[in-house]
């Protein structure tokens, strides 16, 4: 009996020690990166993983000062939000189809689409690049939204696929029995029930558009239209640097995904959970 | 019927936007001429005060016939990386200034060549040496405003402590100042790898620039052999540098590392321009009074980087353009432009002769060793192929950590420049 409580206590330490460190090693760049924030240049250069002396918000101002954060960031809110919704209204209807019919070309436009998640970024950017001219495109965030939901169509499709897979057909038979269309039964019928699928897709997909860089630099030129990313540049260049706003900055825009993360992390696991068992 | 509607909803505002998108391309008045120039002048840059100046007071001249649209376009990696993809679409801007990164010989196709619109009383805004590296065959394709007068700083307090009276006037001597500084337990050396080891790459062309062989090689345009006797005994000292001389930290390093551990006293010596020296002022980045322990030296055999920069580059397509372009660069690169781009930044004007009152007593001892030099050599940003300038970020780790010799790193810059 005592054995196997000493065994017991054990297990539980061990356990501790181990999501402990897990967390650690998750949460402790952001703590520093937040922590980082408050210190000055020299204490930065001097003491990395020191305390601040005091609790500055000097690098908050001068991020501010330097680069023009909150128009980036509302920038970067209405085009990864609507990149998601596009994303997720187009790819989930697509993905629908091809979960569900088996037409003659289903597999090879499967295989297209998915194909397209292997052409590297920088393959694409000329070509796009060009295409954004010549429709008008360039240095709108209407341009950049269809170029980041399109960036995220392989990623969706896949995990809007294989979640549609998973839900019974006896259920749109039973709407299709009771005289739904096949509208209805999609945005009625399936579409809640894909709640979990659609928001690991949502989630990603908003990631991709957060976080995006490269399209964001080569697609626009004013600083109307240009998103947070490309502001984190403005606190280091080739001969200088002020670390304190680049922290600062970093809190900024590391939040709203940490916030949107939070929120949905729940449908997140509820959906890897039900997809893991799906044929 | 209502998914119908939502549906049509949401396309119809995609494809508004998309219109609203096509149709935001300005119309202005035809006597308003509008140029494009994309700058990394922003933010942190130490050109930033300067450019927001120049700016100001172009636009309160020539505002009513020029209007100058700024692409501002932070980092000075993005702005190569974005010109690229632009001379890829043959959409270069009207003009840009790449800060010393060499883009006209791979670019010059689309680059207007200058060379009739530069007349006398314009080449006097700038030193022969200035035109020289801007010109390619007798063309001039970029108009400078600022000459590169590099040596090193040192620590003088860290020298001091380690018994050092004055900076080496040879390499062996350098060497030996290094073994004391350690045995003091202090660190020589700030290095660099990555974004071409610019620090470590000073250090790297000052040794070959030592004897007159060396010298020509560091003032050859677009060098395409490496394996050269000087180039390899630089590496294999650079090499020395890495394993015994400098941080942990510099593997991998980027400038601002090896600034970071020169400015904590963590090092004794920094490669690197007078645009540094504001910098020892900063009291958020160095500790009080940091500016005073500052020495500049030239490096050792008397050599400085001491030569032309690139300047504006220019690639309008129209007449009318290409005149608005031209007095904008022009007013950019005139007298009181370098002048106040003396004051602001400490970078050394392209025109000869033009000091000012008003400058950090460091930025006149950096221009008195560039007079005083026995070799003057060109730095590498300037004169080599940009994939070979790419190349030095990858082979600098391998050849710190042993990994290659330095004869195979002479080779992998020879193979690199060959692809051109």
């Amino acid at each position: 009996m005592g054995g196997k409580s000493f065994k017991d206590i054990l297990w539980k330490i061990f356990r501790f020690v181990f999501l402990g460190f897990m967390a650690l090693i998750s949460v402790g760049p952001l703590v520093w990166i937040v922590m980082s924030s408050f210190k000055s240049n020299k204490e930065i250069l001097s003491s990395a993983f020191a305390l601040p002396t005091s609790l500055s918000f000097n690098g908050y101002k001068a991020a501010l000062d330097l680069a023009p954060i909150f128009k980036f960031y509302g920038n970067s809110v209405v085009i990864s939000f609507t990149s998601t919704l596009l994303n997720i209204l187009i790819v989930s209807m697509a993905a629908y189809v091809l979960a569900r019919y088996t037409f003659k070309g289903s597999t090879f436009i499967t295989l297209l689409l998915s194909a397209s998640l292997l052409v590297p970024t920088s393959a694409l950017l000329m070509p796009i690049y060009k295409i954004m001219m010549g429709i008008g495109m360039f240095d709108t965030r209407s341009g950049l939204v269809l170029v980041y939901a399109a960036l995220g169509l392989p990623t969706s499709l896949f995990v809007f696929k294989s979640y549609f897979q998973g839900i019974p057909k006896e259920l749109e038979e039973a709407a299709y029995i009771d005289g739904a269309g096949f509208y209805r039964t999609f945005f009625v019928i399936v579409f809640p029930l894909a709640k979990s699928g659609l928001a690991t897709g949502a989630i990603l997909q908003f990631l991709t558009s957060w976080n995006e860089f490269m399209f964001g630099l080569v697609l626009t030129k004013s600083t109307e239209v240009r998103t947070l990313p490309l502001a984190l540049n403005y606190f280091t260049s080739q001969f200088s640097f002020n670390y304190t706003a680049m922290f600062a900055a970093l809190t900024m825009v590391i939040l709203p995904s940490i916030v949107i993360y939070v929120l949905l992390q729940e449908q997140v696991t509820t959906s890897m959970v039900a997809g893991s068992v799906k044929g | 019927m209502k998914t119908k509607k939502v549906m049509a909803t949401v396309l119809s505002a995609v494809t508004a936007l998309s219109m609203a998108g096509g149709m935001a391309t300005t119309v202005k008045a035809d006597d308003v001429t509008e140029i494009t120039f994309p700058t990394s002048w922003v933010g942190v840059s130490v050109n930033t005060e300067w450019f927001q100046d120049r700016l100001e007071a172009f636009n309160e001249e020539y505002g009513d016939s020029i209007k100058v649209n700024v692409e501002e376009i932070a980092g000075d990696q993005n702005y190569v990386d974005k010109l690229k993809v632009l001379y890829s679409s043959n959409s270069l801007p009207d003009t840009f200034s790449t800060g010393g990164y060499n883009l006209i010989d791979s670019m010059k196709d689309q680059l207007v060549d200058l060379t009739d619109y530069v007349d006398d009383d314009w080449k006097k805004l700038a030193t022969d040496a200035c035109w020289d590296v801007n010109s390619r065959d007798g063309k001039i394709y970029g108009i400078p405003y600022t000459r590169q007068v590099i040596g090193y700083f040192y620590n003088k307090d860290l020298f001091a402590q380690a018994g050092i009276e004055k900076p080496a006037k040879t390499w062996d001597e350098f060497f030996e100042q290094c073994d004391k500084l350690l045995d003091a337990g202090i660190t020589p050396l700030s290095m660099d790898t990555a974004d071409s080891g610019w620090v470590t790459s000073l250090m790297l062309g000052a040794m070959i620039g030592e004897s007159d062989e060396g010298e020509q090689f560091m003032n050859t345009m677009l060098p395409t052999d490496y394996n050269t006797k000087e180039f390899i005994d630089a590496a294999t000292r650079i090499q020395t540098m890495f394993q015994k001389y400098t941080t942990p930290d510099a593997v991998g390093g980027k400038y601002e590392n090896a600034a970071s551990n020169f400015f904590m006293g963590q090092t004794a010596i920094i490669a690197n321009g007078p645009w540094m020296i504001s910098d020892f002022y900063d009291t958020s980045m160095v500790e009080d009074g940091f500016a005073d322990k500052v020495g500049t030296a030239m490096y050792p055999g008397d050599v400085m980087y001491n030569s032309g920069k690139i300047g504006f580059n220019v690639a309008s397509k129209d007449e009318k353009t290409l005149d608005a372009t031209l007095t904008f660069v022009k007013f950019l690169t005139n007298e009181e432009s370098q002048l106040k781009m003396l004051e602001i930044t400490g970078d050394i004007p392209a025109m000869e002769g033009l000091t000012s009152d008003n400058v950090k007593p460091l930025v006149n001892e950096v221009i008195a060793n560039g007079d005083k030099a026995a070799h003057s050599i060109n730095d590498f940003q300037s004169l080599w192929y940009a994939n070979v300038v790419d190349e030095i970020s990858i082979q600098y780790p391998l050849l710190a950590q042993g990994e290659i010799t330095p004869e195979e790193f002479a080779q992998a810059l020879t193979d690199a420049a060959q692809k051109n």
